[in-house]
């Protein structure tokens, strides 16, 4: 690698730039986001690059493939594309566990079914760029980008969508380390894991996400999972799903299981909060569903909770209020109800906080 | 045999090494090698087990579990905490 990559990297970013430059964002710090990494750009662009040592050439390959896919998910994240009312409720998730204010969460449409993840910069690998960046140019970036890529057919499709909460937790597993900690701790620090080591790490990654999904939603991520992956067996890189499912309910019912137990002791030694249950049951019988009307949320337990209601209504289609609507009709009111109960409460909550900083005012 | 790695340092090698290079070079800049000297001396707690694994700082992980991975029999004959150039020269060959 020489100068010749970073020069090529900078024609690319000036192309990119030129396109995303009349976006507008769903958001300031969105805003705030671009400008800076504008500023870094052309920064990087003024230097005599051509100059740079070998060291100097992969930290700059670094921070403009850095910018990059900023600008991607950036593009992605515009106002009228971002899936909003999943995104609010995924953020007061991710808030309980990573404590910082500096992320933007912003979203990337995927034409793949079942094409569901996050993916981040980890928090050590921002710091380091960011002190670099500090240093060098005297610029700084503030906010850390998550991104969520989800399909575009399924993105207000909030049956599907409760694998984001899964997804979630994998991602505030990376953030942690907590099932790397815990392989770890067991087998020690190595250079390289053996098959059967590794198959127990990404076993506890998958455990760790279900737990993680089933504190918000109860069981609604695992009767996603039946659907997409009813028989499946166990294998490398995923428990079979009778027993992902297993656990999930163990959890819910308070029984004691070893794997959420090593899950919480890591946790907790690494001074963090344990798994619980985090969401409250709203019955199917009085739910305002019932009346074609959205759900009147009044607490983050009960918001995280409607996605279990949601499907609670599909399962029971054929003999709740919803039996006297077509197939596709049906489906659409339950997404819209949805989608409305999360808004509804999210403007609420948005009215309050507006009332009380002017109350201070 | 299939052997894999749980997560790479490669893509913040490139800042390590960096760091490293400008503390050998005596360049000491804001408080980077104080902050390199902090994640030494956690991976040689680990390493002794006078620190468990859980408590290693996110800030620094990668860099740690890299040393503990790496450089362990090293770590564990480091007495002093006023790391040597050879400490840091050594580091950066298991950084490149």
């Amino acid at each position: 690698m020489n100068y010749k990559t970073i020069e090529l990297l900078l024609l690319q970013l000036e192309e990119s730039f030129s396109k995303s430059r009349s976006n507008i964002y769903s958001d300031k710090k969105k805003e705030t986001h671009f400008s800076e990494l504008f500023r870094l750009f052309k920064s990087i662009k003024s230097t005599d690059f051509k100059s740079f040592s070998l060291v100097e050439v992969n930290l700059h390959v670094e921070i403009l493939n850095y910018i990059f896919k900023g600008l991607e998910f950036l593009d992605n994240s515009t106002l009228n594309i971002i899936p909003y009312e999943i995104v609010s409720c995924l953020e007061i998730a991710l808030h309980e566990w990573i404590k910082n204010d500096n992320f933007i969460i912003v979203t990337s449409l995927s034409n793949r079914h079942l094409d569901f993840f996050f993916e981040s910069e980890n928090f050590e690998y921002f710091n380091n760029l960011n002190s670099h960046v500090k240093t060098r140019y005297g610029l700084s970036v503030t906010n850390r980008l998550i991104k969520i890529v989800l399909p575009k057919v399924l993105s207000r499709d909030y049956l599907s969508i409760v694998v984001l909460y899964h997804e979630l937790g994998h991602f505030v597993d990376s953030e942690l380390h907590i099932s790397e900690k815990i392989i770890i701790n067991r087998y020690g620090a190595l250079e390289y894991y053996c098959e059967s080591k590794r198959k127990e790490y990404n076993h506890y990654m998958e455990y760790f996400a279900d737990f993680f999904a089933a504190q918000y939603i109860n069981d609604a991520s695992n009767l996603f999972l039946n659907y997409i992956a009813s028989n499946n067996p166990d294998s490398h890189t995923h428990p079979s799903t009778k027993k992902r499912i297993e656990i999930v309910n163990n959890f819910l019912y308070g029984k004691s299981i070893s794997e959420l137990d090593e899950i919480n002791k890591a946790l907790k030694s690494s001074g963090n909060d344990i798994f619980k249950i985090r969401h409250t049951p709203i019955k199917i019988n009085n739910s305002d569903f019932q009346n074609l009307i959205p759900q009147n949320i009044r607490n983050n337990s009960e918001l995280h909770y409607i996605f279990k209601l949601g499907w609670d209504f599909w399962n029971t289609s054929e003999t709740n209020f919803l039996k006297k609507f077509g197939s596709r009709q049906k489906y659409h009111v339950i997404n819209n109800l949805i989608e409305k109960s999360i808004s509804n409460f999210t403007i609420k909550q948005k009215w309050r906080e507006i009332s009380s900083e002017k109350y201070l005012e | 045999m299939y052997l894999a790695q749980l997560s790479t340092l490669q893509t913040q090698a490139p800042f390590y090494i960096n760091i490293i290079e400008n503390i050998i070079g005596g360049k000491v800049i804001n408080d980077n090698k104080k902050n390199i000297d902090i994640a030494i001396s956690e991976a040689i707690q680990v390493a002794k087990e006078e620190k468990n694994v859980f408590t290693i700082d996110n800030n620094h992980y990668f860099f740690v579990t890299t040393l503990l991975a790496r450089f362990k029999v090293r770590l564990l004959e480091i007495e002093d905490h006023d790391f040597s150039n050879q400490t840091y020269t050594e580091i950066l060959s298991i950084l490149r």
